[in-house]
């Protein structure tokens, strides 16, 4: 039901309260709700975009160039699902352990989402995902994203937007209190557990919320923000050890790393992918071997300059380039591009920081500092090398690496950047020492604070990560309903 | 005053999409692998392609 936050009494407990409405905060609020509690749902937006609202977004970036810090989430019901693109898929068993030298280990095994995964799927409204295929012995293998399927006789497809699907049920649902333009302005505690949620409109309101649990779902920067204004603003007894508190924070970077060209018959094979491209990552043992991190190869048909590609390579093996430029002209072989997308290092300095600007509410502004490694460059070189050295030898084509991996220079500023997945800053991990969460996302040393989505990553794989904030939320939310 | 050959040097070179630092590297690996100079070792001589045995 749509509840107004003057109308609030003060002696009104919930047994949760959920902060925020992006695909996290809406799966456990339902997954509660279905259990029979009564929660709680904070929205600081409304049930549309407005500047007001998403100027709480703004904020200061450092380190590599990045996406501004507006322009990649929404802050109204439904959170970035109205503006994402729906890619899906599960992350794999070996992101839940440790790669190569980084700190990348969960304290949770795929086996602990496995549960959760056919209800991600029935919320995403997701086909099937193919079956994984080795790409010989390349020590890649192709796989599939899925998304949802098109509307019926139109070409466009239409990933599902929480708004759409969830706003009206939120509204009807006799277990859901959902607060519209309600702020949270800082978590009040005891030292122990949390004792209200102090929230605000965007006018004078101000109220504190009850209940009994407490789960921040705001996002993969505001969850990080907001738990260290409020640890600030409760001298630190909040977040015990906050020493990773806003830190580990990590994206997908996506940047071009060659173009080539590649027997027809090679793209042919990608038939099942909705998307038509082929998809390859490394295997659990090449990441082993080569001491990498996990990475999402995209061959992808340029969109022009398809024959200069392939006259490219004849300027430097001549002979081999003619007969290239004939199986081009007859259509045996495709120019290509090859994108990454990859696992980013997951290292303390990334980071969201207060700044000394507050928004409207009067909390402090972010900074992210995003910076990438040497073991970020490396993962993108060796993984698009292990591809044009397979198709080399087996004359399915050619590679040619971008001059920044090849020459070592600066990443480059006119890419993709990042695929706008805000990870980390509260991870999750086996002790306070590592992480804010533990391994049933519940903030160490309070008894019923609990986190949902992307900001409890570790480590964040080649995937993109809704589906697995999906499972983590549902799995959340179970944990709950049997708690309270 | 540029040349006829200069200028289809460069209309070659705009077509293939290539700067003129691409094409001195790729002339420079021809002529190294022409003379017989050992420069095969290393997998990107050829401003950054990865060649297979028998390319060039």
């Amino acid at each position: 039901m749509l509840r107004q936050l003057a109308e609030l009494g003060g002696d009104e407990e919930f047994d949760c309260c959920v902060i925020g409405t992006g695909p996290a905060g809406i799966c456990c609020a339902l997954q509660l709700a279905v259990a029979g509690k009564k929660v709680a749902v904070l929205e600081g937006g409304s049930e549309e975009y407005s500047r007001e609202s998403q100027d709480a977004y703004a904020g200061t970036m450092s380190g590599d160039l990045y996406r501004g810090l507006t322009s990649t989430r929404l802050r109204f019901f439904g959170g970035t699902s109205n503006h994402w693109n729906g890619w899906c898929r599960p992350l794999e068993s070996w992101d839940f352990e440790k790669k190569s030298a980084a700190d990348t280990e969960w304290p949770i095994r795929r086996e602990d989402l496995d549960p959760y995964l056919q209800a991600a799927t029935d919320i995403l409204e997701l086909p099937r995902i193919p079956a994984d295929r080795p790409m010989g012995d390349s020590g890649l293998f192709q796989f599939d994203f899925v998304w949802a399927p098109p509307y019926q006789n139109l070409s466009s497809y239409f990933p599902v937007r929480f708004l759409q699907k969830y706003f009206n049920i939120f509204v009807a649902h006799n277990y859901l209190h959902l607060f519209l333009n309600t702020n949270l302005l800082s978590l009040e505690t005891d030292g122990r557990k949390v004792t209200g949620a102090r929230v605000g409109d965007f006018g004078e309101l101000r109220q504190t919320i009850r209940a009994r649990s407490y789960v921040l779902a705001t996002g993969g920067i505001e969850n990080s923000r907001l738990l260290l204004w409020s640890n600030q603003l409760a001298k630190g007894e909040l977040v015990r050890n906050a020493s990773t508190l806003g830190r580990y924070w990590m994206e997908h970077p996506h940047y071009t790393l060659g173009y080539g060209f590649i027997a027809t018959s090679v793209m042919d094979n990608t038939e099942s992918s909705q998307r038509r491209r082929l998809y390859l990552a490394p295997s659990r043992e090449s990441i082993q071997q080569h001491r990498i991190l996990n990475m999402g190869l995209r061959v992808d048909r340029p969109r022009d300059k398809q024959q200069e590609i392939v006259e490219n390579f004849a300027l430097v093996a001549p002979e081999a380039g003619q007969r290239a430029l004939q199986d081009f002209n007859e259509g045996r072989v495709k120019a290509f591009l090859l994108r990454g997308a990859w696992e980013q290092e997951p290292t303390a300095t990334n980071r969201v920081s207060l700044t000394s600007e507050a928004d409207s509410l009067g909390i402090p502004r972010v900074n992210l500092h995003w910076q990438k490694t040497e073991l970020d460059r490396r993962t993108a070189r060796v993984s698009a090398e292990m591809f044009g050295n397979y198709i080399a030898k087996k004359n399915l084509g050619r590679l040619r690496l971008g001059t920044w991996l090849t020459d070592d220079l600066d990443f480059p500023t006119d890419d993709n950047l990042g695929g706008n997945h805000h990870m980390g800053g509260t991870r999750m991990a086996s002790s306070p020492e590592f992480g804010i969460v533990d391994r049933n996302s519940q903030v160490f040393g309070q008894q019923n604070l609990f986190i949902a989505g992307s900001s409890v990553f570790p480590s964040g794989g080649q995937a993109n990560p809704t589906m697995t904030i999906v499972q983590l939320s549902l799995r959340l939310g179970d944990y709950l309903a049997s708690r309270i | 005053m540029d040349s006829q050959r200069d200028r289809a040097g460069r209309f070659l070179l705009w077509k293939a999409g290539l700067s003129r630092r691409d094409v001195m590297k790729a002339l420079l690996s021809l002529a190294f692998a022409s003379s017989g100079v050992a420069f095969a070792a290393k997998p990107h001589d050829s401003a950054g392609w990865i060649l297979a045995p028998g390319d060039r």
